[in-house]
């Protein structure tokens, strides 16, 4: 057999602990892209002209078509407040995710001595794992958000962070109205309806922990499983389509994952009852557009 | 409520979002059902309620994404 396919497992290996914290492959590929996603904007920015060119200018226009996206759903006052998290989360997400088609990620690693003794074999020779070595690998890179882990923390700070900037937002009181509509009781017969909807909506935003994580982990999970099958069927000629195919995903999921955050935190800090703050938002748009307007005839 | 129509983008990601806000109540509806069948030695009856609230939390939450896409 010239090589055989290398088991696809969910949990990440742990490489080594520093004291009893356990180092797994894929903290270390959040790293790793934690690294580069410094190191690119520190080189990109490091010199800035007034005039961009270069990296500086791909940078600018990257932060500026977020920037747009994040003032076309949620106004220009609520963007001001959104849009640091909700660009941190698409670039972060973002890098974790085109590590997946880095070559040597889940390629390059230690070999597997406990399984090779299972399977009653000799310590390998070669630098290169061929034949029955080649499924007894323990990758050292695998990207960030192919741990469940990872992807878990992001919707937690998603979803917390929406409940937080509502009650700053709506105060208190209104929030929790949403959810535990007493008020609603008084009204005769639509009352229990309306104090139970409240609840509805409770679960609602309580299982949108598990669907943000589950959509992040399992498409880029699924994506480097797919290139690793493919790798094995039909190896140099197959990965030439899934790779843009899972460059594409990659740059889908982290675009989903902030814009669903965006929506959700426009939707969390707006009441039910009135759109006074939209109405707030429309107000100063309009004087601020009037400004540039007559600063721009000046 | 909408100053503009949402982009090509929000309206994927929402639909992206749709098919989890349908399944997930429903299965955790089911994971308690069962959890309460098991506890208090029914055979269906809290598996079958579990189902229903999940659906109607399904149904509910499809509905208040669809309100905010169109």
């Amino acid at each position: 057999m010239l090589w055989k396919l290398q088991p696809i497992q969910i949990q990440p290996e742990t490489i080594f602990y520093i004291g009893p914290f356990p180092i797994t492959n894929t903290l270390i590929g959040t790293w790793i892209s934690i690294i580069g996603l410094l190191l690119v904007f520190y080189f990109g920015t490091r010199r800035r002209n007034l005039i961009p060119a270069g990296m500086q200018n791909a940078l600018e226009a990257v932060v500026e078509y977020l920037l747009n996206l994040t003032e076309g759903v949620s106004g220009k006052v609520k963007a001001k407040r959104f849009f640091p998290l909700v660009a941190t989360f698409f670039l972060f997400i973002l890098f974790c995710n085109l590590l997946d088609v880095f070559p040597g990620v889940d390629t390059i690693g230690t070999v597997n001595l406990e399984r090779i003794k299972l399977a009653h074999l000799p310590p390998p020779q070669s630098f290169f794992l061929l034949g029955e070595y080649s499924d007894k690998l323990i990758p050292w890179v695998r990207p960030g958000t192919s741990d469940l882990n990872l992807t878990l923390a992001l919707a937690l700070v998603s979803v917390i962070v929406t409940q937080v900037l509502g009650f700053m937002a709506l105060g208190p009181k209104r929030q929790l109205s949403k959810y535990f509509n007493f008020k609603a009781l008084r009204h005769g017969f639509q009352g229990p309806i309306e104090f139970f909807v409240g609840l509805i909506e409770l679960v609602t935003e309580l299982s949108r922990i598990l669907s943000f994580s589950f959509r992040l982990f399992g498409n880029i999970f699924a994506g480097s499983a797919v290139l690793a099958v493919f790798a094995f069927i039909l190896p140099f000629v197959a990965d030439v389509v899934f790779i843009p195919l899972e460059l594409f995903v990659a740059f889908v999921q982290a675009l989903i994952f902030a814009l669903l955050t965006l929506v959700f935190l426009e939707i969390g800090t707006t009441s039910h009852e009135e759109d006074e703050t939209e109405h707030e938002a429309m107000e100063s748009y309009e004087v601020s557009e009037a400004e540039r307007q007559t600063a721009a005839a000046s | 409520m909408n100053k503009k129509p949402p982009s090509v983008w929000e309206s994927l990601a929402l639909a992206g979002q749709l098919g989890f806000t349908i399944a997930i109540p429903l299965a955790l509806g089911a994971i308690l059902g069962n959890y309460l069948d098991s506890i208090t030695h029914q055979t269906t009856i809290f598996l079958l309620l579990g189902l229903l609230l999940g659906l109607i939390i399904g149904i509910y939450g499809a509905y208040r994404l669809f309100a905010r896409l169109f």
